[in-house]
């Protein structure tokens, strides 16, 4: 939540292989592991 | 009501600025989040003039440094970095309570002007909960050459308080940054605490700040920020409640179940979302874009690093080359190796005496013998001869020879950290270290850990939580660091008659050490509370930048004057004591070691090590001897028996290849070296720790050893 990730926010998918999500929100990319991941629930915004 | 005094606390002008010897002296903290370079900044400011030391109780730095202007002494306390001060973190606990109970003359936030979205929310957390903030807009450079301009003006109009932009790394803005501290801190600027609109979590928050104000103990704290932290949980305030203000606490927490109900939301998220919200707009009026930012090899890179296939090889690929270039510097592996196997002996051993290792030896060693000859030339005692030369300034020269290893070791770390490449590594890694329990990040202080254990574990600090920071320093030992590579490499030369068997030999034991690594890894996560841990990866991939020289040296000399400093006692006069032990006996001074102390005790431990074959007092000696530093063990092994070199000696003490592999295991695993053990101890102060620390490399080498011995018996090709 800390790092821009809340409610509403739109986030980039960098990369989604295997491991770590990463993912852009504004300007920052953050690597989360997948646990973390699952608890964010998204909408797809754009392809 | 005393708290009236402090609730519209807007300023509180001249009276915290305090005169000390007739210099006005300022506190002022230095707050921000994780790479928005607020150490470099502290760093610049201070120079020199710059103390570390550790928060009370806690295994985190806390760096204090000085400067004066104008005849005014500054004195800086660096905050640990942390994204926000909800105390959810150590760190986040540390820089919160300083700032609310330390009451610093000045805050300064330091944000980056590259990712402002994510760093501001650090700032907007500090100016609701002090008065007196400056913020620094750090890497202004870096946002124009992106084409990001901050209107720094308007930024300050909308925060209440001064905002400067600087570039700690050029040194730009810096005197405007500390003129708008005095400014704030004299009551010349007047500043005031930021009060967001909470919406409809507002209408909660201020029925329960009128509450609030009956409990003494949250006295430090704003009443009206303290009500919306409690309605978003705040974990810190609630155990300040339930000590103090029990009744209060339940309060809180029927406000918070009420404004979830009646909001339909959790406070926490419209909280944040408020929050974020307010950044957005400000930064909406406060920043202007022009042209996009290259970012094509950024791409590129994370298009490597990223990759299902090629992360994992590329991330170990980049270290393990960083670590053979820091080896090669260091000791001249692998080129020597490779000119002998040539023939270029005498080639290989001039290579070897230019090494960073061969220079400080040739130094050591020099000034032992000129000491020696003066000293024997003035007829003093052989016992204080030996206590000068090999006692004293061996104790010297065993912290003296760990140095240069220890600064290049975190030149190199510096480097991978500041060119942004270290979050990527932790990434791809992250799969392979999970299988462990452990998380991306913890490869990189094991992979130091090839280097040197002693910047291995100091590197253990950078993990997130204080179980994974423990295990990760418990096993680091076990990866064998380069004083044993010398020894394996001397062991399996002379122990094997072929190369082919010398060299698999040698791999096998780098196999074995990281396998017992993964084992203790495993038994360790499942007897250090809190066992259902799981560790999760969380890391911000700065853009990549070239790196600064400047930066990266910075590191390393911190760091190796925090060895220094906190390790150098201990080796001191551990290297005292086994001195005494090698060259005290019975009978007082003893030339030969055979009847020395430390033979009793290796007669006395050789024993022990019969089941592992290797119950020979010579070698138990060699082992004991090997506590100062791995690489004793060859030397002793050479004066026990009294031989000319290793393969002489190895050769007279008859060990059969299976005894030979096994030394090779044990003298890989046993005991962390002495500079590891203090590096150790003075990282966690818990003796029972250490202790603990020693048995389980003892017992496990001890394990690992006996099932090589049979194992390699049992098949006939060893």
């Amino acid at each position: 939540m800390e790092l821009g990730v809340v409610p509403g926010a739109v986030v980039r998918v960098v990369s989604n292989s295997a491991g770590p999500v990463v993912i852009e929100a504004g300007s920052a990319r953050f690597a989360i592991g997948r646990g973390l991941a699952r608890k964010i629930v998204v909408e797809v915004v754009e392809q | 009501m005393t708290r009236l005094a402090r609730e519209h606390a807007g300023t509180q002008p001249q009276s915290r600025a305090r005169e000390e010897g007739g210099r006005r002296r300022v506190r002022v903290a230095l707050a921000g989040a994780p790479n928005v370079g607020k150490s470099t900044l502290f760093n610049v400011l201070v120079g020199a003039r710059r103390f570390v030391g550790n928060w009370p109780g806690k295994t985190i730095d806390r760096y204090e440094g000085e400067l004066e202007h104008h005849g005014v002494v500054l004195r800086l306390v660096d905050l640990p970095g942390t994204y926000s001060l909800s105390a959810l973190s150590e760190e986040e606990v540390i820089a919160r309570d300083f700032i609310v109970h330390e009451k610093p003359d000045v805050v300064v936030v330091v944000v980056n002007a590259v990712s402002l979205e994510t760093t501001m929310y650090l700032a907007l957390q500090v100016l609701e909960l002090y008065d007196r903030v400056v913020v620094a807009v750090n890497k202004m450079d870096a946002a124009a050459r992106r084409g990001l301009h901050v209107l720094l003006d308007r930024m300050s109009r909308a925060l209440g308080v001064p905002v400067v932009g600087v570039s700690a790394l050029r040194g730009e803005g810096l005197h405007e940054l500390i003129e708008s501290v005095l400014a704030v801190a004299s009551g010349a600027a007047r500043t005031q605490r930021l009060r967001l609109n909470y919406g409809g979590l507002a209408h909660y928050a201020a029925l329960l700040e009128g509450e609030l104000g009956r409990c003494a103990a949250l006295r430090d704290y704003p009443p009206d920020w303290a009500a919306v932290r409690l309605l978003e949980g705040d974990s810190e305030l609630e155990k300040v409640l339930a000590e103090a203000c029990p009744e209060l606490l339940e309060k809180a927490r029927q406000a918070r179940r009420r404004a979830e109900e009646e909001l339909g939301a959790e406070p926490a998220l419209l909280a944040a979302s408020t929050r974020y919200a307010f950044i957005s707009e400000l930064l909406r009026s406060c920043v202007v874009y022009s042209g996009v930012a290259r970012k094509s090899t950024s791409e590129l890179l994370d298009k490597i690093y990223l990759s299902r296939l090629l992360g994992l090889p590329a991330a170990l690929t980049t270290l393990m080359s960083v670590v053979v270039v820091a080896f090669a510097i260091n000791t001249g592996f692998p080129f020597v190796q490779i000119l002998e196997a040539l023939g270029h002996s005498d080639l290989a051993e001039l290579v070897e005496a230019y090494t960073l290792s061969g220079l400080v030896n040739a130094a050591l060693s020099g000034l032992a013998d000129i000491t020696a000859s003066t000293l024997s030339a003035r007829g003093v005692s052989p016992l204080l001869i030996s206590l000068v030369t090999e006692g004293i300034l061996g104790g010297v020269g065993a912290i003296l020879a760990f140095l240069p290893l220890i600064f290049l070791v975190f030149i190199f770390f510096g480097f991978l950290e500041d060119t942004g490449v270290m979050a990527r590594i932790a990434v791809a890694s992250h799969a392979l270290m999970e299988k462990v329990r452990l998380s991306g990040k913890a490869l990189l202080p094991l992979a130091l850990g090839l280097g040197c254990n002693v910047p291995a574990i100091m590197g253990t600090k950078i993990l997130p939580s204080d179980k994974e920071k423990l295990v990760a320093s418990f096993v680091a030992p076990l990866i064998p660091c380069q004083a044993r590579l010398v020894i394996l490499l001397a062991l399996a030369t002379a122990l094997f008659s072929s190369a082919a068997a010398a060299l698999t030999a040698l791999i096998l034991v780098y196999l074995v050490a990281l396998l017992a690594a993964g084992i203790l890894t495993l038994i360790l996560n499942r007897v250090i509370p809190p066992k259902e841990e799981v560790p999760e990866l969380l890391v911000e991939l700065p853009p990549y930048h070239v790196p600064s020289i400047r930066v990266i040296w910075w590191y390393a000399v911190d760091n190796a004057l925090h060895f220094l400093k906190k390790a150098g006692v201990i080796i001191f006069l551990l290297s005292l004591a086994t001195w005494a032990l090698l060259r005290l006996g019975p009978s007082g001074y003893v030339e030969s070691v055979e009847n020395s102390f430390a033979y009793i005790v290796g007669s006395a431990v050789a024993p022990l090590l019969a089941p592992i074959g290797l119950g020979r007092w010579e070698i138990a000696l060699a082992l004991v001897s090997g506590f100062i530093a791995k690489e004793s063990v060859l030397a002793t092994l050479i004066i026990a028996t009294s031989s000319t070199s290793a393969a002489e000696a190895l050769s007279r003490l008859a060990l059969s290849p299976s005894q030979a592999l096994t030394l090779m295991v044990f003298a890989t695993l046993y005991m962390p070296c002495l500079a590891t053990l203090a590096t150790f101890h003075a990282q966690y102060r818990r003796p029972k720790l250490t202790l603990a620390f020693v048995a389980a490399s003892l017992v496990l080498a001890y394990a690992i050893s006996l099932v090589t011995y049979i194992v390699s018996r049992a098949i006939p090709v060893v």
